[in-house]
């Protein structure tokens, strides 16, 4: 039981790092700033970087928006499905959302089913969770939106060659501190579902600090997802809402590690995937650049149902382990897990995107390319 | 709105908010100073290749400075 949870929380960090890879290096790729396989390959080494950077204890993920008492293996595990399948499942409609908002999401929905509405923190999931992800875009656009403004306005004048080249060198820095900050931030939050699954187990004490085995091996999930590339997001978020070029990315990305690090500072942490969004739109906005409304549109509704339909499957996974019961229980999701993962992974590669088609032309959809890209 | 005054802290959202935009904004400001001045750089000679070569140095130094201070951040948070 024990091994299956840390075995499945590793997959959900893996999404983690596949899902999110988009939000440091998309803007790089498209602006052509980063070779495809270059950035996530930089990306992937950052965040294993930032896996080990901070010292603090892994603070576990659920802690003020479930009551930590009622927290068994089954909730983690179920909660983890949650948040695993609507990971894989926003990848292939390629829309950048939350991974712990979905994660909380599917840890709320077998909490619900396990120990009822009592044990759920309602105000903790409005000030962690909805009020933060109705904020992160609106604070990170507007930020994003006047240093673009000022990025262009500075430098009017400059040789288009120069600017071109010195922006290029600038958005690989900003990109890479974004990555930076969130191998630091995301892996942490599967250490500590890992910590508490083995508290929960009573492999460890309460309050004992994360083994480095569990902070090796979270680093290592993170990266080699990151490696993998979230392809679809990434097209998504840099040639589907707007058209970017290279002192915008720089702009967006500064912005989004500038709203990561302060927020976190100031004890108010933002999805990553919110922020960078935001700041891509943004980039948009302050060059008068067309922003696809209709694309951020569906994200935004995404970003809404993350923590329901994640809840929805949270909750169907904790009642179907405890009707069949046991370690039987647990088996039997973690095929049917694996199974629906494959099947999506199936149904993606009929329109796959890879690096050589991330920066065809959008057409409105991210599965819809040249049929010279796709050939490619 | 009391309870949502209770709920989110307002005065650290704003604090966030400010700082955020002054270190961003600052930043790409810097930096588009910095290759202003390169660019000025090309082309022109003596003292004055000088003077625009050595505050695109100063913009970077700043910039990188920043991001140090960045990074150090992230490993004491």
């Amino acid at each position: 039981m024990l091994g299956l949870v840390v075995a499945t929380a590793l997959a959900f960090d893996f999404t983690n790092g596949f899902h999110d890879t988009a939000n440091a290096m998309a803007t790089s790729i498209a602006t052509g700033a980063l070779k495809p396989r270059v950035a996530v390959a930089l990306s992937a080494v950052l965040n294993l970087v930032g896996a080990f950077l901070s010292l603090a204890v892994a603070a576990t993920i659920a802690s003020g928006i479930v009551d930590q008492n009622f927290i068994t293996l089954q909730v983690v595990f179920a909660g983890l499905v949650g948040g695993i399948l609507w990971n894989v499942m926003t990848w292939y409609l390629g829309i950048p959302s939350s991974s712990s908002h979905a994660l909380i999401g599917g840890v709320i929905g077998a909490m619900l089913v396990h120990a009822g509405g009592h044990a759920v923190l309602w105000s903790g999931i409005l000030s962690k969770v909805f009020v933060p992800a109705i904020l992160a875009p609106f604070v990170a656009g507007s930020i994003a939106a006047a240093a673009t403004w000022s990025a262009y306005r500075l430098t009017r004048k400059v040789d288009e060659v120069v600017g071109k080249k010195s922006f290029r060198w600038a958005q690989v820095g900003s990109a890479s501190l974004v990555s930076l900050a969130h191998g630091t931030n995301d892996a942490q939050k599967t250490m500590g579902i890992i910590t508490l699954a083995l508290v929960a187990n009573g492999t460890l004490h309460e309050g004992a600090s994360t083994p480095t085995w569990v902070i090796i091996a979270c680093a290592l999930a993170i990266s080699m997802g990151t490696y993998l590339g979230g392809w679809r997001i990434i097209r998504t978020l840099g040639k589907g809402l707007t058209d970017i070029d290279t002192p915008q990315g720089f702009a967006a990305e500064t912005s989004s590690a500038a709203v990561l690090l302060a927020s976190t500072h100031f004890g108010f942490p933002l999805s990553t995937t919110q922020v960078c969004t935001g700041s891509v739109v943004g980039s948009g906005v302050g060059h008068a650049a067309p922003v696809r409304w209709g694309v951020f549109g569906r994200m935004a509704i995404a970003w809404v149902f993350t923590l329901p339909a994640a809840g929805l499957v949270g909750a169907a996974a904790f009642a179907g382990q405890n009707a069949i019961g046991g370690n039987a229980g647990v088996i039997v999701l973690a095929v049917i897990l694996a199974g629906a993962c494959a099947g999506i992974y199936v149904l993606s590669r009929k329109t796959a995107v890879s690096p050589e088609n991330v920066n065809a032309e959008w057409t409105g959809e991210v599965n819809e390319t040249h049929p010279t890209a796709m050939a490619a | 709105m009391i309870f949502a005054s209770t709920l989110i802290n307002w005065g650290a959202l704003g604090e966030a908010f400010l700082y955020a935009a002054v270190f961003a904004i600052g930043v790409v400001v810097v930096m588009s100073s910095g290759i202003h001045l390169y660019s000025r750089s090309e082309g022109r000679f003596g003292a004055q290749k000088v003077i625009n070569l050595a505050g695109a140095i100063i913009a970077l130094l700043i910039v990188l400075a920043v991001v140090g201070l960045s990074i150090y951040e992230l490993t004491v948070k």
